[in-house]
């Protein structure tokens, strides 16, 4: 059964009738009628973009958009849609504005069905302005005017409608109501009856010239004047319209254009500013590292220094000093190897000779009667290596200096780390405990 | 005569572009050879089933 070939047929029948229709401007017409060729044929891509090209033309844009993105999906390949679809597109404005004015006529709906019939006709108006061929404000405009008896406005609005849609049957039937009510309906009736009640001339029928009136010079003048006003009001009434509008669009298409270019711009500014922020923290990233391998050299030649200075002084038989840079290292910033080994060497002498030479020398500076260096030298000896007996002469010393604080605190140290050591019983025995 | 009230109420909200998705995913797209195709597989299997 060929029934395919017979559904093409009829659905491309459907879409001849409907393009000749709409040829003719009647797009209500046209797009019922390629409504029922897509129910025939979904494929018969050149019915889906007229219709949606009559609802582009009717203002009605989304539905235009609806059938040229279904157009697209269903074939893809050289489609006219993609063409309408890329014109739409690249005028983010007309997007925008066909946005609006959908936001603004729903809302209008919205008041108009609530009884806001002065907030409807403000927004409709609006709307109007912007799309000039928004049939459906258009009639909903009309429709609120005829409500409020206000029926050259209606009939104006309607006007409008039926030189977009030629045959809108809406339109048409609210166009009579108004011409009832204006009648204009008898005016017209009455003219056709005098266009077809005119009987043909026959051939012995005679036109009589009518008399040829004289003029008077004064005549004359006041006709000449009655024909500037005629041309001033004639020119007002037509013309001067017809320019406003013509600038109006102008203006329009320009600010259509600028929009185009402010948002190519500020897509731009976009990209510019995300570029400078990824830069900015590149920067920022790239000054912190160096910033840490500053900190790590200087580290570094410090330590070297520290160390190098210790084994020199160590080398020329000056503990003291040694001990003193020794005591003020810090061993756990150190990081390099070679620094660190070199750290262990001098802590090994340190712990195993030094602080005894240390504690000797504090002892002999006491005998001698100097206690503030006596002083010193314990507690670089302490400091180096944690010795109870000279923890414990470091307090006696203090205890005799009237540290007392001093000398308990270290009393209390050796008998909580050291309790076993003979020093604890007598730091004990002092204590009192 | 027109009841006004009526035919205002009768206006629908105009589609937006942001429903745009939705309007194409609701369509249905079923035309009379999809209708025709479902058909005659509705009766081949009624004529198999017959058969059997």
């Amino acid at each position: 059964m060929k029934y395919d070939i017979t559904l093409d047929r009829i659905a491309n029948c459907y879409y001849n009738l409907g393009l000749e229709r709409a040829k003719l401007r009647d797009l209500s017409g046209a797009a019922e009628l390629l409504k029922k060729s897509l129910l025939f044929n979904k494929y018969q891509i050149d019915a889906r973009n007229l219709l949606g090209l009559i609802f582009f033309e009717c203002g009605e844009t989304a539905d235009a958009l609806v059938q040229w993105v279904i157009s697209m999906n269903l074939i893809p390949e050289n489609n006219i849609a993609d063409y309408y679809l890329e014109e739409v597109q690249r005028k983010p404005a007309i997007l925008r504005i066909c946005t609006d004015n959908v936001n603004r006529y729903n809302q209008a709906l919205i008041y108009a069905q609530s009884n806001n019939e002065d907030l409807a006709i403000m927004q409709l108006n609006q709307v109007i302005q912007d799309s000039p061929n928004y049939v459906k404000a258009h009639i909903l405009l009309a429709l609120l005017y005829m409500k409020r008896e206000n029926w050259v406005k209606a009939g104006r609005s309607l006007y409008k409608v039926l030189k977009i849609d030629r045959n809108n049957p809406k339109a048409l039937v609210l166009m009579d109501e108004v011409k009832q009510n204006t009648g204009r309906k008898e005016v017209e009736q009455s003219k056709l009856k005098n266009a077809f009640s005119h009987r043909k001339m026959t051939d012995d029928d005679v036109l009589i010239p009518q008399e040829v009136k004289e003029v008077s010079p004064w005549m004359v003048v006041v006709y000449i004047l009655i024909g500037v006003v005629l041309a001033l009001f004639t020119f007002n009434l037509l013309i001067l319209p017809a320019k406003i509008r013509a600038v109006n669009a102008g203006n329009n298409q320009e600010v259509i254009a600028y929009t185009d270019k402010l948002s190519v711009s500020n897509s731009r500014i976009n990209e510019l500013e995300s570029q400078y922020a990824a830069l900015d923290q590149q920067y920022q990233e790239a000054a912190l590292q160096i910033q840490q391998f500053q900190n790590a050299n200087e580290s570094f030649m410090g330590q070297y220094r520290a160390l190098t200075q210790i084994n020199q002084a160590y080398e020329s038989g000056d503990i003291v000093l040694a001990a003193q840079l020794y005591t003020g290292l810090d061993s756990s910033q150190i990081t390099d190897d070679n620094l660190m080994s070199q750290f262990q060497n001098i802590k090994h002498i340190m712990e195993s000779s030094v602080y005894q030479q240390l504690s000797e020398k504090a002892t002999n500076e006491w005998n001698g009667g100097n206690q503030q260096n006596a002083a010193e030298l314990y507690l670089l000896s302490v400091t180096i290596r944690e010795e109870p007996e000279n923890m414990f002469l470091l307090a006696r010393l203090y205890q005799s200096m009237g540290r007392s604080e001093d000398a308990n605190t270290l009393f209390d140290k050796i008998i909580g780390s050291y309790p076993e050591s003979p020093y604890a019983e007598r730091a004990r025995g002092i204590r009192g405990y | 005569m027109i009841n006004y009230e009526e035919e205002i109420n009768r206006f629908k909200p105009s589609l937006d572009v942001e429903q745009i998705e939705d309007a194409i995913v609701k369509m249905d797209l079923t035309d009379m050879n999809d209708i025709m195709t479902k058909l005659i597989e509705d009766a081949i299997e009624l004529k198999k089933d017959k058969t059997k």
